[in-house]
């Protein structure tokens, strides 16, 4: 099936392969976004797609080559422990949410630089472009990467869709959702896992540093669009398809970093629909909303005898 | 209100604290079924708190909480929790209908459709709740008033013994209270157990019918107006207070 759809594209078969793989990472991740920033977690996500970093480099120094696969593990890893470190100092009333955020996210960063810095340094033939995980690259992605990203976003697919009821009540009012059964440990470390596992699949793409900019731009976008979560979901991953694809693409062409130009696209996209959209734009409301309510009040015939009288200019 | 019938809601020796810090202490207190019942308490008393522990939403309490004779496991979908609206996460993308929706879960659980029985139950109750024509409207996009009674509907589709409500009537204005009050008597009078903590201690003195006077401990639990005299007052907040005046 992904062969059939990159042959489709009127494309060169490199340039197909990076389009269909950034729109389906960009849709996994706009898709899965919500379950962040309605959360209130963007920043806790952003800390732990810093601390993919050194896990990609630890990965790589224990198994000296770079499999996608075992890098994407060591990723994943040191994201939960990330989390994990995270949850604690916020536990343990050391530290606030904010506070122990900023540790975790700026030790990972610092500890992932300085291992980058020492693998680059080291000689190994195999380390070229492991430092593509900073700012990410679209270019030489193979068919492989597409495939893992489908299955691992199908399967983050389905868990959304059955478990969409239980996640959207205990996100909205965990109150009630726990006094009416629902087990808000579970909850938050479902939400977290799909976190975790949007932000792994994007890693490489586009970047350790951006990659919390493509969970959160295209739920921003898709919120001025809809007031109801079951089509944000989708809306999202679509602003975050076209992002990805288009992003990725142009990127190449121009031999830029593909995170800065996919996250500036879904941004731009962000802050169009939030100046634009038709019913919660900030136009629209300001369109609707008319002169300021004494001007109107004053200008209303009737409504008080001196309003004739003095005129609002 | 028959000596017979189990309390709304029953707590012995339930304590709980947050950060180390200890908010209630050994609470032993009935709560009467077929009553509008108010908890009150200076700031900080632990109001809110005490139904949270009675909820099970504080990981600290300990202690032995009943809701009509029975553990909560066993009386979920009778128990209906409306909390303050601090507690519900802002500009969330839901319809008011979608939220008095809500109501139903507790009978349907999480992955069961809506039948229609359940979509009458939430008409019904938006109808008495006064929300039938905000239906369709953003939540965020509706105001304070609008807002706690949609939650209210979402209790009333609920079709519970017993609702705790908390803060129930802040951000509301007069007209709405007195309405809200009404749909709550009216509950009550059909046999339902109302549980609201609430601060205006005027309204509680006038229109509730049992009070629970909380200062880290119980310190008077009865009728409403006994529970409301000069001298529970001062010591619950430390001045003196008319119970007819008390309003913070």
């Amino acid at each position: 099936m992904i062969s059939w759809l990159v042959d489709a594209l009127p494309l060169p078969y490199p340039d197909a392969v990076v389009v269909v793989g950034a729109a389906l990472l960009g849709f996994v991740a706009g898709a899965l976004g919500p379950f962040a920033v309605l959360r209130q977690r963007a920043m806790f996500g952003d800390a732990m797609s810093h601390a993919t970093l050194p896990g990609v480099a630890i990965a790589f120094l224990l198994t000296g080559a770079k499999v996608p696969e075992v890098l994407l593990l060591g990723a994943a890893l040191s994201a939960g422990l990330a989390a994990l470190a995270m949850i604690g100092l916020n536990r343990s009333g050391k530290l606030s949410p904010d506070a122990s955020i900023g540790v975790v996210l700026s030790i990972s960063l610092t500890l992932g630089i300085v291992l980058l810095t020492h693998i680059a340094g080291s000689g190994n033939s195999q380390q070229a472009g492991l430092n593509t995980y900073l700012l990410g690259q679209a270019a030489g992605m193979v068919e492989r990467d597409i495939e893992l990203t489908l299955l691992l976003g199908v399967l983050a697919f389905a868990c959304v869709v059955t478990f969409f009821r239980l996640l959207r009540s205990s996100i909205f009012d965990p109150g009630f959702s726990a006094v009416a059964g629902a087990r808000t440990w579970a909850v938050d470390a479902a939400a977290t896992g799909l976190l975790a596992l949007a932000i792994v699949l994007g890693v490489r793409t586009v970047g350790a540093i951006l990659m919390v900019a493509l969970l959160v731009a295209p739920c921003v976008a898709a919120r001025q669009l809809t007031t109801r979560l079951a089509t944000l979901v989708p809306l999202a991953g679509v602003i975050g398809a076209v992002a990805g694809g288009i992003g990725g693409l142009a990127s190449g062409r121009a031999e830029l970093p593909a995170g800065p130009v996919i996250v500036l696209l879904a941004t731009a996209f962000a802050i169009a629909c939030v100046l634009f959209a038709p019913r919660r734009g900030v136009l629209a409301r300001r369109w609707r909303s008319g002169p300021h309510p004494l001007v109107r009040e004053k200008a209303r015939p009737g409504t008080a005898d001196h309003s004739r009288a003095e005129p609002v200019s | 209100m028959t000596a017979l019938s189990p309390a709304a809601l029953s707590l012995r020796g339930v304590s709980a604290s947050y950060g180390g810090a200890a908010v209630l202490r050994d609470i032993d207190t009935d709560i009467p079924s077929g009553a509008l019942s108010a908890v009150v308490g200076p700031n900080g008393a632990g109001k809110s708190t005490l139904i949270k522990a009675a909820l099970g939403l504080v990981p600290s309490s300990r202690g032995t909480v009943r809701f009509l004779g029975q553990p909560l496991a066993r009386v979920r979908h009778r128990v209906a929790y409306v909390p303050q609206q601090d507690a519900v996460a802002k500009d969330f993308p839901i319809t008011a209908v979608q939220v008095v929706e809500m109501g139903r879960y507790p009978h349907r659980g999480w992955f069961r459709r809506l039948r229609a029985a359940d979509d009458e139950a939430v008409a019904d109750a938006m109808a008495d709740a006064g929300v039938s024509d905000l239906a369709r409207m953003p939540l965020d996009e509706l105001s304070g008033g609008q807002r706690q009674r949609v939650f209210l509907a979402r209790a009333l589709a609920q079709h519970a013994d017993v609702l705790i409500l908390d803060e129930p009537f802040t951000a509301v204005d007069t007209r709405t209270e007195a309405a809200l009050l009404g749909i709550l008597r009216g509950l009550c009078d059909g046999g339902k157990s109302v549980i609201a903590v609430h601060h205006d201690l005027r309204t509680v003195s006038e229109r509730f019918d049992h009070a629970t006077l909380l200062a880290g401990t119980v310190l008077a639990s009865g009728p409403a107006r006994e529970v409301l005299t000069s001298a529970h007052l001062e010591r619950a907040y430390g001045i003196p207070l008319a119970a007819s005046r008390a309003e913070t």
